[in-house]
C-alpha cells in the first residue's frame, strides 16, 4: 500500500490561537451581563409580579412622607428651618424613603408563606430583591426630588444643589446598606447602619453646626457630582455581587 | 445525574447530616429514615434552600450552587409546609409562579388549566384558596411543582 507522505503544514501560532478561540467561543455559553440579565428578568417576570405588593409599598411611602412632613411642620415653630438647616436635613434624611421600602421588603419576605417555593424558582428572592432595590433607588431619588421641590417652595433653598446633595447622600447610604447586606447580614446590622447614619450626621451638625454646614455648602458642585457618581458606581457593583451571591446566610 | 458528594451539614455543634454520599440517576427515589435523621435537610440542600457545610452537590459534574438559576430552572419542589397566598386563586397563583420560573405568559396560560385539570381542580381554578381544604392545597402544590416540566 502506498503511503502518502504529503506534508501537512504546521499551523502558525496565530492560527493556533485563532482556532482555540473559535472552539472556546462555540463551546462556552456567553454569560449575559448584569444589565442584560436584569432586562431579561424584567421581560420574563414582568413589573406586576416583581412589585406584587405594590399597594403595601405605596402605603409605606405615603406614610413615611406624611410622617416626615408632619415632623417638619410640627417642629417649624420650635426650630428655625433656615436654608442651612434644610441642607443638613436633606443630607441626613434623603436615604429614609429608600431604607424604609427596602427594609420593609426584607421583613415581609420572611413572613411570606410561599417563601420556600419562591426561593427554588429560576428567579428567586435574591434576584427579585436586587431588581427591586435598583428600582427603589431610582424611585427614592425621584421622591426626594419631589420633597425637595416642596421644601424649595417653603424655604429659600437652591433646588439643583439640594437635589445633588440628596442624590449623593442616597447612593452613599444605599452602597453602605448593600455592604451590610452582603457582609453583616442581620436585622440589627441593617437598623444599626440607619441609626448610625442619622445619629452621626445629627451629632456632627449639633457639635459643630457651623463647620458641618460650611462643609456641606462649600464643597463645589462638581465634587458632589463626583461623589454621587462614585457612590452610584459602588452601589451598582455591590448590587451585582448581591445578584450573583446566592448563599448569603441570614439576609432574609 | 445528581451526585451528593460526601455532604455534611452542621448547625453550630449540632450535626444534621454527616458524610452523605448518594447518586441519583433517572428514576423515582424515596428517602426512608427515622424522624430527625436529616431527610428534610438533605431535600433542602438538593433544592439550594440551604448549603452543605462540607462536600458538594453536583448536577452533571457542576456544583449546583454555581449553576444557580440554570439549576433552579430544572427543579420542581413541593415543601412539607406548602405556602400559598390565601386571597389568590390557583390559576392566579400558578401564573405568578410561572413568571418566577421564567415561563412566558402565553405558555403558562395554556399549561395551567391542563395542570389544574390533572390534579382535579379545574372547577375551582378561579376560586380563592382561602376556603380550600388541606388536600386541595396539596394538589395546588403538586400543580406548581409540575409547572416547568421539572427534571427532578
Amino acid at each position: 500500500m502506498a503511503i502518502d507522505n504529503e506534508k501537512i503544514p504546521f499551523p502558525s501560532d496565530k492560527e493556533i490561537k485563532q482556532e482555540i478561540q473559535k472552539i472556546i467561543a462555540k463551546g462556552m455559553n456567553k454569560k449575559p451581563s448584569f444589565w442584560q440579565y436584569m432586562f431579561t428578568m424584567y421581560r420574563e417576570v414582568g413589573f406586576r409580579n416583581v412589585f406584587r405588593d405594590l399597594t403595601e409599598i405605596a402605603f409605606t411611602i405615603v406614610l413615611t412622607i406624611a410622617v416626615f412632613a408632619m415632623f417638619v411642620l410640627s417642629t417649624a415653630e420650635y426650630f428655625s428651618w433656615t436654608a442651612l438647616d434644610v441642607y443638613t436635613f436633606i443630607f441626613c434624611f434623603s436615604p429614609v424613603v429608600y431604607f424604609v421600602i427596602v427594609f420593609f421588603f426584607f421583613i415581609c419576605q420572611k413572613q411570606k408563606p410561599a417563601f420556600e417555593v419562591e426561593m427554588t424558582c429560576k428567579y428567586n428572592v435574591y434576584q427579585l430583591a436586587a431588581f427591586r432595590m435598583f428600582m427603589f433607588s431610582i424611585f427614592a431619588m425621584l421622591a426626594n426630588g419631589v420633597i425637595i421641590f416642596w421644601l424649595a417652595t417653603e424655604f429659600s433653598i437652591h433646588f439643583p444643589f439640594a437635589f445633588l446633595l440628596s442624590v449623593a447622600s442616597l447612593f452613599l447610604f444605599a452602597a453602605a446598606f448593600l455592604y451590610v447586606l452582603l457582609y453583616v447580614p442581620t436585622k440589627s446590622g441593617k437598623i444599626a447602619l440607619f441609626i448610625s447614619w442619622i445619629a452621626a450626621n445629627l451629632f456632627l451638625s449639633y457639635m459643630n453646626s457651623y463647620v458641618y454646614q460650611a462643609f456641606l455648602l462649600n464643597v463645589p458642585y462638581f465634587i458632589y457630582i463626583i461623589i454621587g457618581m462614585a457612590a452610584m458606581y459602588i452601589y451598582v457593583h455591590q448590587l451585582k455581587l448581591f445578584f450573583v451571591k446566592t448563599n448569603i446566610k441570614g439576609v432574609l | 445525574m445528581l451526585i451528593v458528594d460526601h455532604v455534611s451539614k452542621y448547625y453550630g455543634n449540632f450535626i444534621a447530616l454527616e458524610n452523605v454520599h448518594l447518586q441519583f440517576d433517572n428514576g423515582i427515589y424515596g428517602l426512608l429514615a427515622p424522624n430527625g435523621a436529616g431527610k428534610t435537610t438533605l431535600m433542602k440542600m438538593l433544592v439550594t434552600l440551604i448549603f452543605p457545610t462540607k462536600g458538594e452537590i453536583r448536577y452533571n459534574g457542576e456544583n449546583i450552587i454555581h449553576l444557580g438559576s440554570k439549576y433552579r430552572e430544572l427543579l420542581g419542589y413541593l415543601p412539607q409546609q406548602f405556602g400559598y397566598y390565601k386571597h389568590y386563586s390557583p390559576a392566579k397563583y400558578l401564573l405568578y409562579l410561572s413568571a418566577l420560573k421564567g415561563i412566558s405568559k402565553h405558555e403558562a396560560k395554556e399549561k395551567i388549566p391542563k395542570l389544574l385539570k390533572l390534579v382535579g381542580l379545574e372547577d375551582v381554578m378561579h376560586k380563592k384558596m382561602r376556603k380550600f381544604s388541606g388536600g386541595m392545597i396539596q394538589r395546588v402544590g403538586i400543580a406548581q411543582a409540575l409547572l416547568n416540566d421539572p427534571k427532578f
